[in-house]
């Protein structure tokens, strides 16, 4: 907010909310979610999934996918956190890598992971899905340890790397189909599933081209759809959205949103700050601590100290009017935008917005307009990191 | 548990995505396959086309004094010592030769010493120095072996000369036995008339022309033993001696019922002496001076054309390479690109991918051998004697194992150019151990270590057990290349495994998260 007044700002709490996600049991879920019938550290069973034959899904359009079935016969799910972590650390060199790290990530749920380069949100997802392990913590990752995955577990899971892992001396119709045998996606049916994904990312026109003809969006466009080729129950997305338009950007959050309203649990790594909005949960990283966790609401009540208000007057008040409209407000922070213009942060903007009309009344002074203000994402994040390195900086 | 049935099915259908990924990739990249194949394919070619196996013509001078005769006969000199002499020149001056020989106008100088005649009456060789512009210690030994040749030819000659001269003494040596002859017919005929006067009188005939045999028989010894007693069968000078004798014998007292019989056993002396110098004079001076000459062939009738040779050698050395490299390049390449991030949350396990990448490189390799092959039968002629089904086996094993290498070779390699640099070097190696240049045998068998850590070792000896002794491959050979693909294969499958696999609990610990659980 720029060269804000500080109030009496009471102590950011880290918000301890739930994520408003509600599984949907009656929707189809991805993969069938039998796992390995020893399930460790003692996962209680749950049996929403047991109405889908293994080795089916529903796709897109409505089409019964099918995968070859290495999975067991028996039915044992695990917890309902896609992911599970506690005091989570990684380092790589002295003080590079990920530390401490916290999650619980419903299953059903997007949960987004925001932080500058070099923050460590790449690693983060590397020890998610086991490629590399970790050196302290506690993890569980579909109710399962990742460095326990077998063959039927990473079945479970789709993964987007942040550059493009593809062939390019393949087609992106050949890619796809390399990356729909990986995960055992079956002969019978896999031509129209390929199509459809292709269709889906708007590259079926382009189907027969090289890949290293293939422009960077149009990469990672097929990047993925090869992520989604096997159809899922976790995703693991670097950065999806990096280096497409928006209208593609949005096209991809609104089939994250489908995803997830399918019962599959999104976690995703983002620049776009902005995207933010669209998880149900987001993470924000810096210099591999997790400084903040909360629902996109939660995250910009605790950069910005409360809710924010934009408070229009007839004219420019003086100071001691001032003075009496914060304490009116019960502002933790004020800012002077223009003559007459003030932004306040407040604890309930609905509240304060009634309680302001009668305030002026009552003080002779003629309230023009009083507007909630939703600050960007870009600001709630940089207001977040710059926390933590004040912070940081006095603890020094 | 998970059916197996279609266990196997998914392990197949991600096994051979691997073959179809690389295979399209191979041949997407027309360049790299060219770079790869047919590059070297083209140079060997050029080689193999291009190598003349004789030795090069060797412009020569002579260098004899004015007045020793050999200077008129040097063109005949550099005829005999054949194609690879080529005389430029007759000089008469060292100071000369040398000039030319720094002018590159000369080769090789022959230099005729001038006083032969009194080093060799004084029981010495004379020296014939050869001079020479070779730097190459092949050359400079294919000169000395010129040189040695050179000096044969001359003693040859100088023999032959001698010889020839024998052969025209042999008829002066011969011409009192047509008196002799005459003497013992009269003496025979005397006997028979009982008439003692006509048999003395030609007794003295025959005494004095054996006489005269003798002397020039004794005068020409040296060449009629040393050239006719080594080949002819029956000595001349034996024939005359025992001829003498009996002509001494006749003179004795008591022999006169004799008399007829040792006549004709002294006819017959005559007769033989004269046999042998005739036959003396008959052979070539050339075959007496030199009666032996060698000739070699191949056992069992095998006679392998110089560029046919190289072709068992020429296709493992370019199968190993493409195999190994396509191997090393298709690993580092994923590494590079990323994919084994990819691969690591997938359900692939690394004997998947790397059969997958086995099966396209050995299509790929096999397909190779195979135009080698073709391009060998129709441009050289080239047929092997053996079956062709175990020269596509050698072919198969040199690609597996060549393969197994390239894979291990990757896990020193972390960039593409590095890969390319590994398989480079491996080809150097190859080209100096595996026996396509240099016979194996011919290192020092600490070094044969290394022939041995070749894969083309054991496909250039068993293509050529089977191209040219038709004979299948020794078992020591066929089993080093299985074992050697074997240990690589496994090396390979190890270092796949880290690769693709990602970071797991060991077996030990997940039965302890068990039991704890």
């Amino acid at each position: 907010m720029g060269d804000i007044n500080e109030g009496p700002v009471p102590e950011a709490e880290r918000s301890e909310t739930e994520s408003p996600v509600v599984i949907d049991h009656s929707q189809p879920r991805a993969v069938n979610p039998e796992v390995d019938p020893i399930a460790p550290l003692g996962m209680d069973v749950l049996d929403e999934a047991a109405a889908f034959p293994a080795g089916e899904t529903e796709s897109v359009a409505g089409d019964v996918v099918t995968t070859i079935d290495e999975r067991p016969q028996e039915t044992v799910t695990p917890t309902d956190s896609a992911v599970w972590a506690r005091g989570l650390s990684k380092e790589f060199e002295p003080g590079v890598g990920v530390f401490d790290l916290d999650l619980d990530i419903p299953k059903g749920s997007i949960f987004g992971f925001i932080g500058p380069s070099g923050s460590g949100k790449t690693s983060t997802i590397r020890l998610l899905t086991g490629i590399i392990a970790a050196d302290s913590g506690d993890l569980l990752v579909l109710g399962k340890s990742p460095l326990e995955f077998d063959r039927i577990a990473r079945s479970y899971l789709g993964y987007m790397p942040q550059l493009s892992v593809l062939y390019p001396e393949l087609t992106l119709r050949q890619n796809l189909n390399f990356a729909a045998s990986l995960f055992s996606v079956r002969w019978r049916g896999r031509r129209r599933r390929v199509r459809e994904m292709l269709d889906f990312v708007d590259l079926l026109s382009a189907r027969h081209r090289l890949l290293r003809n293939a422009s960077g969006g149009m990469q990672r466009r097929l990047a993925l759809a090869a992520t989604l080729i096997h159809e899922p129950e976790l995703l693991f997305l670097d950065e999806p959205t990096a280096g497409i338009d928006p209208v593609l950007r949005r096209k991809f959050w609104d089939r994250f949103i489908d995803l997830k309203e399918q019962g599959r649990t999104i976690f995703v790594t983002t620049q776009y700050v902005g995207e933010a909005a669209y998880c149900d949960k987001v993470g924000v990283l810096s210099r591999g601590r997790l400084i903040a966790i909360d629902t996109p609401e939660g995250l910009r009540r605790q950069a910005m100290g409360g809710e924010v208000l934009d408070v229009r007057f007839e004219s420019a008040l003086t100071s001691e009017q001032i003075s009496r409209l914060v304490e009116a407000a019960r502002a933790t922070r004020w800012e002077a935008r223009g003559p007459g213009e003030y932004r306040l942060v407040v604890e309930d903007a609905g509240d304060v917005a009634a309680d302001l009309s009668q305030w002026a009344t009552a003080n002779s002074l003629v309230v023009e307009s009083v507007e909630p203000f939703q600050p960007p994402f870009d600001d709630v994040f940089v207001e977040l990191v710059t926390r933590l390195d004040a912070g940081e900086e006095s603890d020094g | 548990m998970a059916k197996p049935v279609e266990r196997v099915k998914g392990r197949f259908m991600r096994a051979m995505a691997f073959f179809k990924k690389d295979t399209v990739e191979v041949f997407r990249q027309p360049r790299l396959l060219v770079t790869l194949v047919l590059g070297p394919f083209l140079i060997l070619f050029l080689f193999g086309v291009g190598f003349n196996p004789e030795p090069p013509v060797l412009r020569t001078v002579v260098v004899a004094p004015s007045d020793s005769g050999i200077a008129e006969r040097s063109e005949q000199l550099a005829d005999a010592l054949g194609p690879q002499a080529q005389l430029v020149g007759t000089l008469t001056s060292v100071e000369e030769a040398e000039a030319m020989l720094a002018s590159g106008e000369a080769n090789v100088a022959v230099v005729i010493p001038s006083d032969v005649v009194e080093t060799v009456r004084g029981g010495e060789q004379a020296v014939i120095t050869i001079m020479h512009d070779q730097i190459d210690p092949f050359e400079s030994s294919v000169v000395e072996l010129f040189a040695q040749s050179a000096v044969d030819q001359v003693n040859r000659e100088v023999l032959e000369d001698v010889v020839a001269a024998g052969q025209g003494r042999a008829a002066e040596i011969g011409a009192p036995l047509p008196v002799a002859q005459t003497a013992v017919g009269a003496m025979i005929a005397a006997v028979d008339a009982n008439d003692r006067v006509a048999f003395e009188s030609s007794r003295a005939d025959l005494l004095a022309s054996l006489d005269e045999l003798a002397r020039r028989v004794a005068a020409s010894d040296a060449v009629i033993e040393a050239v006719g007693e080594q080949t002819l069968s029956e000595p001349s000078g034996s024939a005359l001696d025992s001829a003498l004798a009996k002509a001494d014998q006749l003179n004795q007292p008591g022999v006169r019922d004799e008399r007829a019989e040792i006549l004709t056993a002294l006819k017959q002396n005559l007769e033989d002496l004269e046999a042998d110098i005739e036959n003396f004079q008959a052979i070539e001076p050339a075959v007496l001076v030199s009666p032996f000459r060698g000739e070699s062939s191949g056992y069992g009738g095998i006679d392998v054309d110089f560029t046919h040779y190289y072709i068992p050698g020429v296709v493992s050395l370019l199968v190993q390479h493409l195999a190994l490299t396509f191997a090393a390049l298709s690993l580092v390449r994923e590494r590079t690109l990323g994919s084994v991030e990819l691969f690591r949350v997938s359900p692939l396990s690394g004997a998947e991918a790397l059969a997958g990448k086995y099966l396209a490189n050995v299509v790929i390799g096999l397909l190779v051998g195979a135009a080698l092959t073709a391009a060998s039968v129709f441009a050289f002629g080239f047929q092997p004697e053996g079956s062709w089904w175990w020269y596509g086996l050698a072919v198969l094993l040199v690609v597996l194992a060549s393969q197994g290498l390239g894979f291990v070779l990757s896990a020193l390699a972390k960039t593409e150019s590095q890969a390319v640099q590994y398989a480079m070097i491996t080809l150097l190696v190859s080209i100096f151990f595996s026996g396509f240049f240099i016979s194996t045998a011919r290192l020092l068998p600490a070094v044969q270590v290394v022939s041995y850590l070749i894969p083309a070792t054991y496909g250039i000896k068993a293509l050529q057990d089977i191209a040219f002794w038709g004979r299948l491959p020794s078992i020591e050979i066929i089993l080093g290349a299985v074992l050697y693909s074997f240990v690589v294969g496994a090396l390979a499958l190890a270092f796949m495994r880290r690769r693709v696999t990602a970071a797991q609990l060991s077996r030990k610990q997940r039965r302890l998260a068990r039991a704890a659980a």
